[in-house]
């Protein structure tokens, strides 16, 4: 019995620290929304070229797309910037060779993440003509 | 602790001097232009180095350093600038300072210009270390010694006239400059410079440096003797004094006026400046305002009006006026009233000759003298002329001229005496009459009047209006006459002509007005003439008329048109016209138009004077007109105020005759008739003409097809008796009927049997002859009757008393007419049917492959279908599900016009194993061609890219298939992963061959693609038949140059190789499902 009684007593306690940790034990805090920031509009430019030189503003378009070859052959840091920064050029044939470039280098990720910054029937088609590439 | 910045402030306490090393040259005494020399020099004593050492002097006011001679131990310390850091607060670093080490500084100072005698110059140098406070030199204390010095070439005295010329009364300015040329101040500066002889003082105009003096002075300054006009007077400073003068007046003509100077200062002896002088002039003066010349009136002065000339001189001057005299001149417009000059308002005495030159002898200063004379303008003048007057003022020494200008005004004036329009002749005047009136012009005024028009108001009844002047014949514009310039005191008279207007109104009033416009005078009326016209309406029978609108004969019941015209000839509107008809029994008036009718009599109520009335009359003649019986119709015209007139009388020739040319003549039964049978004719004749038929004769030729039927004629049902046994028709004399009027209608009936013995179809033709009044004859004719036969066996006809045998049958009918052409249908022209070309070879079935399931039976091989090949390489591609997707959207989305399509087609299936071609060659070359089409892909989306040579292959291209050639050989190629596979071979010796001719070939040119189409899997017709066209199309452009196979590429169309490449894609899709 009394074994009983000391059994009964310690499932008590042992019930009633229960209760007090989970009345103090910390809690996580509610996952606040997190708003998606707004998508800027996308605008076309071919200021990129100056990041290739200053000698390099005004080419044509498909001077520009030479550009884009030839940084492609390249392979550095700098240019990968540059190839980057061409997604935004106005001529969709530029853009296209520079998310053709990205892709060979193996930075698809990075065409991927512009079309996602900027979604809209031109990155849709610039994705499509990659995989018909592929 | 005080730094090395804080000493030698201004106001700071000097540092105690801890260093005795400062030496200066010279020792005590220092003059402005001096330069000192300060040398300071230190050495470190104690037993560690001074870090940081850093050395100041102090700049003295008064000192100027000399640039580059702060030196350290012999070396310049100057930065570029030219600044010593010597001098700087924070001092000159000098870097470290080993114990025992010496240090020398030297430094020269210039003393300033200007330092101020007695003044003391402290000089002291500081040096300081990390280690060590600031520590002083000794302070070498030097006094500047100086003085000034006024008596040098600035300091003078200078006397200016205010004017341009010294003269009597005038101001004259003294000046007073002392300057201090030393090089300390001078003080208690006095200045010793009396007012000059022959001048006043102006009061409280001494300044001293442009501040007043007066006020700091225990009197005025022209009692002051010798006033301290600079208390302290600084070196290189200047001070001026400056007072006004008034030079006295009168004062004698060259008369010298000094102003002398004397300066002294406390420091300065007294000295004697060289005096400064004018020289004043003194003379007569007539230029002020208050000699003028006028003239009265100034402007607008008529002519023959007197003009006061006044000339008031005024001498201004410091002078009597010696010999003064005016001479006037005047313009020839003006003349001189004799004995009207006055001098000071006393008359002068007459001269004879008119110089006007008048003596006044002297004229004391400030003493006037006025000359007036008058003058006449003369007549005529110009309006507007100008005329001077001048006049000129001549004294011993000088003169003056003056001139005034006289506008005249002139005008012209036209009296209402002399100007002016009159009638000549009677007043009164009929139409078409000439008239005539005088106008008078003439210019009573002073001057001429210009751009003179004179202009008529003509009246309207007056044309052909003139204009003479005497016998010549002036133009008459727009009822204007230019008469140009009348003159002063001239005059024209002119005689206007015209003639009355006709007609024109009985009693009207003619007036002819005249106005003269001139230029100076506007409008001015010269009245009128006037006239009175006696006008009368008039008609005549030459000119009024009654004629027929058509001259013919007119016959009876007819309408005749008559027309009337009435011609007033008068010079004046006929009113209440009525014309009087006086129309024969034979007719009347049935309508008119023109004038209301009134019975016989027309009303037309006015015709203006020239006018002419048309009236149009329809007159009826009566039917019961006599045949040739004339119609008369006679008119009288009326009106007011003039007598009736009788207009000629019309005749109306008329004239009345039968006519039987109207009538018919009808037969019973009409057309056909059976031989033998009765025919009925009945004639109907009418006299359809205006005139009674006296006599009319009916005949009728016999005919011998009919037989008359004796008693059968009648006329109007009356029974007519035969003549013989034939018709009176038939007879010479005739069927006559006598006095046949007009309208009168007569129907003639007999009849005939037609002979039976008259021919099948013979025509019965009968005419009736009309010959009526002896000299006409009308013709009636029946419609032809045929005779139609028939078989007959009765021996009698009706109304024949007697039989007769032998009879005729009735002919047959017509037949039937027969076309006479065909007709011709005309089809529409064939519509060209357009196909569409299909390409021979494109029309082939694609052909499954082999097993059906997409996995292409190996066993047969594209080379195959050309014929046996002896050393084959083995191809083989595979596909997965989605490359072959993707594979076939490629295709079908590559396509562009040209050879270009096809390089991507090349890119499409391009083998994954060749035989004897190692993976890692295959890999580079596929990876070569995919990233050189996919560029071409990219650019192609340029508008209007046209392809360049570097587009299509590069050295690494061709070196990689060259790499791939070299290697093929007959083994089986490696497997390759994918559930749709394309295998075929290519011939060894062919593709190495090609490989050999890579070598020499140019770039971009057709070879390379030549050997790849090659290398295609022709499994499947329709592939093996898409690659040989591919091949052949390659070889074919093997010969040709770059640019021709770019052109090929871009602008030469494929369409076979195109539709066969759409049927491998189709079957490649068929197979993929």
């Amino acid at each position: 019995m009394t074994g009983i009684v000391i059994a009964l007593a310690v499932i008590l306690l042992a019930g009633i620290a229960l209760g007090i940790f989970a009345w103090l034990a910390p809690r996580h805090a509610a996952p606040e929304a997190v708003e998606a920031a707004p998508v800027p509009p996308w605008q076309s430019t071919t200021e990129w070229t100056k990041a290739a030189g200053e000698e390099f503003a005004g080419l044509s378009e498909s001077a520009r797309c030479d550009l884009i070859f030839a940084v492609n052959d390249l392979r550095d840091e700098r240019s990968g910037r540059l190839l980057v920064h061409a997604l935004d050029d106005p001529s969709d044939a530029v853009a296209l060779a520079a998310a053709h470039a990205l892709s060979a280098r193996g930075e698809r990720a990075s065409v991927e993440a512009y079309a996602q910054q900027h979604p809209g029937e031109r990155a849709q088609r610039i994705l499509d003509t990659l995989t018909l590439l592929s | 602790m005080r730094t090395l910045a804080d000493v030698f402030t201004p106001g700071a306490p000097s540092l105690s001097e801890g260093l005795r090393t400062l030496a200066v040259s010279p020792e005590r005494e220092l003059e402005p232009g001096m330069t000192v020399r300060a040398s300071f020099t230190f050495r470190n004593q104690g037993g560690a180095p001074a870090t940081g050492v850093r050395v100041r002097f102090n700049l003295p006011e008064g000192l100027v350093y000399l640039v580059g001679s702060g030196t350290l131990d012999g070396g310049v310390l100057d930065d570029e600038q030219g600044n010593s850091p010597l001098l700087a607060r924070a001092g000159a670093d000098i870097g470290d300072v080993q114990p025992g080490e010496e240090r020398r500084i030297d430094l020269a100072y210039s003393v300033a210009g200007a330092i101020e005698n007695g003044s003391t110059v402290e000089l002291q140098a500081a040096v300081t270390a990390f280690e060590l406070p600031p520590v002083g030199s000794n302070i070498v204390r030097l006094v500047a010694r100086s003085r000034p010095a006024l008596e040098n070439a600035l300091t003078g005295i200078s006397l200016e006239s205010r004017s341009h010329e010294p003269r009597a009364g005038g101001e004259a300015t003294v000046t007073v400059r002392v300057h201090n040329a030393g090089e300390s101040s001078a003080r208690d500066v006095v200045a010793v410079a009396p007012v000059p002889e022959h001048t006043t003082y102006v009061p409280n105009s001494a300044r001293v440096n442009g501040r007043e003096l007066e006020r700091d002075l225990p009197a005025p300054f022209d009692r002051v003797h010798a006033p301290v006009i600079a208390q302290t007077l600084p070196a290189s400073a200047t001070v001026t004094l400056q007072y006004r003068v008034r030079i006295d007046e009168p004062l004698a003509d060259n008369t010298v006026v000094a102003a002398r100077l004397h300066v002294a200062s406390q420091e300065t002896p007294a000295f004697t400046v060289e005096p400064a002088a004018i020289t004043v002039r003194a003379r007569a003066e007539f230029a002020d305002e208050r000699t003028a010349f006028s003239i009265e009136p100034a402007s607008d002065a008529a002519p023959g009006s007197r003009v006061q000339i006044r000339l008031t001189a005024y001498n201004a001057g410091t002078a009597a006026a010696q010999d003064a005299a005016i001479t006037v001149t005047l313009a020839d417009g003006l003349h001189p009233v004799r004995g009207a000059a006055r001098l000071d308002g006393q008359p002068l005495r007459e001269k004879k000759n008119a110089a006007l030159s008048f003596d006044l002898g002297t004229v004391p200063a400030r003493e006037t003298v006025e000359l007036a004379l008058e003058a006449v303008v003369a007549t005529p003048i110009a309006d507007g002329s100008e005329l001077p007057v001048r006049a000129v003022l001549r004294w011993n020494g000088g003169e003056r001229e003056f001139e005034r200008t006289l506008t005249v005004r002139s005008r012209p004036y036209l009296h209402r005496r002399r100007n002016g329009i009159d009638r000549t002749g009677p007043v009164t005047v009929r139409p078409a009459d000439e008239i005539e009136a005088a106008i008078a012009i003439g210019n009573d005024g002073s001057a001429a009047a210009h751009d003179c028009v004179l202009q008529l108001q003509i009246d309207p009844a007056l044309d052909d209006v003139r204009v003479f002047d005497k016998n010549t014949r002036l133009d008459l514009t727009h009822e204007g006459v230019e008469l140009g310039t009348l003159d002063a005191y001239a005059s024209r008279k002119l005689t206007v002509r015209a003639r009355v207007r006709s007609p024109y109104a009985d009693r009207s009033e003619i007036a002819l007005g005249a106005v003269l416009h001139a230029q100076e005078l506007g409008e001015v009326p010269l009245g009128s003439a006037s006239w009175r016209v006696e006008s009368h309406p008039a008609f005549s029978s030459a000119t009024s008329s009654l004629t027929l609108v058509q001259d013919e004969v007119f016959r009876p019941n007819q309408l005749v048109d008559v027309h009337v015209r009435l011609r007033n000839e008068g010079t004046d509107n006929a009113q209440n016209v009525r014309l009087r008809l006086y129309v024969s029994p034979e007719a009347r008036i049935e309508s008119v138009d023109g004038a209301t009718r009134d019975r016989s009599t027309l009303t037309l109520g006015e015709i203006l004077a020239g006018a002419t009335a048309e009236i149009r009359l329809g007159v009826r003649l009566l039917r019961s007109l006599a045949r040739t019986h004339p119609v008369a119709i006679e008119g009288v015209v009326t009106a007011d105020a003039m007598l009736p007139v009788q207009l000629a009388p019309l005749t109306i020739v008329t004239t009345a005759e039968p006519n039987f040319a109207i009538g018919t003549l009808r037969t019973v039964p009409e057309e056909i008739a059976d031989a033998g049978e009765e025919i009925e004719f009945v004639l109907h004749v009418r006299n359809s003409g205006d005139g009674p038929a006296r006599r009319a004769k009916l005949t009728l030729e016999p005919d011998p097809l009919l037989i008359y039927l004796p008693n059968s004629t009648s006329v109007n049902d009356v029974p007519v008796r035969d003549a013989g046994a034939q018709s009176p028709l038939i007879n010479e004399r005739g069927l006559l009927m006598s006095d046949v009027d007009p309208g009168v209608e007569a129907t003639v009936r007999w009849r005939e049997v037609i002979n039976n013995n008259a021919p099948a179809n013979s025509a019965i033709v009968r005419r009736v002859k009309i010959a009526y009044d002896g000299d006409r004859t009308d013709e009636i004719a029946a419609p032809e009757v045929t005779v139609r036969c028939a078989p007959a066996f009765a021996n009698t006809i009706s109304g024949l008393p007697f039989g007769l045998d032998g009879m005729v049958g009735p002919s047959l009918g017509h037949t039937q007419r027969a076309l006479t052409g065909s007709e011709f249908v005309e089809l529409p022209p064939a519509t060209p049917v357009s196909r569409p070309m299909v390409p021979e070879r494109a029309m082939l079935s694609p052909a499954a492959t082999g097993n059906g399931h997409g996995h292409a039976n190996g066993t047969h091989h594209s080379e195959d279908d050309g014929g046996h090949v002896a050393h084959a390489v083995q191809l083989l591609a595979a596909f997965d599900r989605d490359r072959l997707d993707r594979t076939m959207r490629f295709v079908g989305e590559a396509r562009f016009p040209g050879l270009v399509t096809h390089l991507f087609a090349l890119r499409a299936f391009f083998p994954d194993a060749i035989g004897g071609v190692g993976e890692t060659t295959l890999r580079e070359l596929r990876e070569t061609i995919r990233e050189t089409l996919d560029r071409i892909y990219i650019k192609l989306r340029v508008a209007n890219y046209v392809l360049a040579q570097r587009d299509l292959e590069t050295a690494a291209a061709r070196s990689a298939l060259e790499a791939v050639l070299a290697s093929l050989d007959e083994d089986a190629p490696a497997g390759a992963a994918g559930s749709i596979q394309l295998r075929g071979t290519a011939d060894l010796d062919e593709l190495r061959e090609l490989g050999e001719d890579l070598s020499g070939a140019a770039l971009a040119t057709a070879l390379p693609w030549a050997a790849l189409a090659r290398l295609i899997p022709g499994d499947g017709e329709a592939m093996q038949h898409y690659r040989g066209l591919l091949i052949e199309a390659l070889d074919d452009l093997e010969e040709a140059d770059e640019t021709a196979f770019i052109d090929a590429l871009q602008r030469r169309p494929y369409p076979v190789l195109d539709a066969a490449l759409d049927v491998v894609r189709a079957q490649m899709t068929a197979v993929r499902a």
